[in-house]
């Protein structure tokens, strides 16, 4: 085996790495050579539609894969028809109304599982007949793997991958997972109630809850009064704050806060999760998120939010490594 | 397996790298075998050869032997021969002394040497024996010497003693 191993080794390798979003198709090569990158490059294409990808593409995956023989490609799947369940059981696909049949699911640390659609698979696999494909790897897989590089917070934290057409939601409370989520950000989708438009998120929900959090710890009335005064001028600020920036956003990025703001609202509301309030938030931003969205959510939801850049390419091939066993 | 669909499967060479490989151990079998057919065939004509040659040494052996036995019996032949020659020389030289007796002397005792000659008998009178007999071995040999005798029938006993030379050889021939 070891003989296997150290000639796999000595071969060369080429990893690709495709995302394909409405518009363009952004492939990444990595090529390797006993342990070390020899080749890299990073392509984006224009695609009529992502239901087909088009010939100049086709070649350019045809002529690497001429000149390697040991070529991966592997695919971002950023389909509607896929989710994640807070449990590897079939009963728990059962109880979120998932027909465990027609997904294929992958359980991930015996924790949760992530799931797609049959169809979504087999469409990918079709868009990819000419070329053909070696990996599907899931969004939920792709921040799973990059929480796997940080240090778990004891505290319930969301962990959010943001990529130019989606965003990827997974919330753990520690190591326990807790809920996810997947958004096409790119247009408009009916698939969530949000509210957002309705201003769920007012000053005065806002503000019930802060009095709920100083009930907990002050029985003292006067000191109640004045917090709440000071609380007051703070909200009336953040609340001209809010608009402003709110003012700002608009297409991709006010559809970015809507389903996040959707998305916890399900969190909190829905009785599938395990119901905990948000300590923290980490974006693992991969398409250069408008930090008026980071101030905007930081003064929405009231919690530190952790901006980390982050690429989904070199995610995919080091997902792509780790399944075919190639360690430099 | 964290992905949704299998990995193709990939080959480990390209398709001429693996044609060429395929070349390159199927020339290495064919090899292999030819070479552990003559190995098989060498140690075969080895062991034949040892057992040739340790047949070849008893041969050389026997041959040996055989020699032996040969000059052996070539010896023998030739020591035959001589004697036989020197029987029919013998044989000869008595049959010649015989002839050489008249009828009045009759022999009772011959001794035959190389040098010299005894004979013993008896005559009816003693010039038959120096009339017929003393000319011829005088004749012959360069000395002769003669005793008479009578015994009690009448008859003349004679003991002749003949040499040809100074007698130095003792072996008698009969």
């Amino acid at each position: 085996m070891s003989l296997l191993k150290s000639l796999k080794k000595r071969l060369v390798y080429q990893f690709i790495a495709i995302v394909i979003y409405e518009t363009t198709c952004d492939i990444k090569v990595q090529r390797l050579k006993n342990g070390e990158i020899v080749f890299e490059e990073a392509k984006s294409f224009e695609i009529e539609s992502k239901e087909k990808l088009n010939d100049t593409i086709i070649d350019y995956l045809d002529s690497l894969q001429e000149i390697v023989e040991q070529t991966y490609l592997a695919l971002f799947l950023n389909t509607h028809g896929q989710g994640v369940v807070p449990s590897c059981a079939k009963s728990v696909y059962d109880k979120f109304h998932i027909d465990f049949d027609s997904v294929k699911h992958v359980c991930i640390n015996n924790d949760y599982s992530i799931y797609a659609s049959l169809i979504d698979i087999k469409w990918v696999e079709k868009i990819f007949d000419h070329s053909g494909l070696d990996f599907v790897f899931s969004p939920f897989l792709v921040l799973n793997e990059l929480i796997q590089n940080f240090q778990l917070s004891t505290d319930t934290t969301l962990y959010l991958l943001s990529n130019t057409n989606s965003m990827t939601i997974m919330i753990f409370r520690g190591k326990q997972f807790l809920y996810g989520t997947f958004v096409n950000i790119a247009k408009e989708e009916d698939l969530l109630d949000s509210g957002f438009e309705n201003d769920t998120f007012s000053n005065n929900s806002m503000e019930d809850e802060m009095m709920d959090e100083i009930d907990l710890d002050i029985d003292d009335t006067e000191d109640i009064l004045n917090i709440l005064e000071t609380q007051s001028t703070q909200i009336d600020e953040n609340e001209e704050k809010v608009v402003k920036i709110k003012n700002k956003l608009f297409g991709q990025d006010l559809r970015f806060v809507k389903y996040l703001d959707a998305s916890l609202r399900e969190f909190y509301d829905s009785d599938l999760y395990v119901s905990d309030f948000v300590n923290k938030v980490i974006v693992f931003d991969a398409a250069k998120l408008n930090v008026d969205i980071i101030k905007y959510l930081e003064d929405e939801l009231l919690v530190e939010i952790e901006v980390i850049p982050a690429s989904i390419d070199k995610v995919l091939i080091d997902l792509s490594k780790k399944e075919v066993g190639y360690f430099a | 397996m964290r992905s949704f669909i299998k990995p193709r499967k990939k080959k480990l060479f390209d398709d001429m790298t693996t044609m060429w490989l395929a070349f390159i151990v199927l020339v290495s079998i064919a090899l292999m075998v030819f070479g552990g057919v003559i190995y098989y065939k060498s140690s075969f004509y080895i062991k034949m050869i040892d057992s040739l040659k340790e047949n070849n040494a008893k041969k050389t052996y026997i041959v040996n032997h055989l020699k032996d036995n040969i000059s052996l019996i070539q010896m023998q032949a030739s020591l035959d021969k001589d004697v036989k020659e020197t029987n029919r020389i013998l044989k000869q030289s008595m049959k010649n002394l015989f002839d050489l007796i008249p009828d009045q002397i009759t022999l009772t005792k011959v001794v035959m040497q190389k040098k010299s000659l005894l004979l013993c008998g008896y005559t009816n009178s003693i010039d038959s024996y120096t009339l017929l007999l003393e000319p011829p071995l005088k004749s012959i040999f360069t000395k002769s010497i003669v005793k008479f005798s009578q015994d009690g029938k009448g008859h003349t006993l004679f003991e002749s003693f003949n040499t040809m030379d100074v007698l130095k050889d003792q072996n008698v021939s009969r």
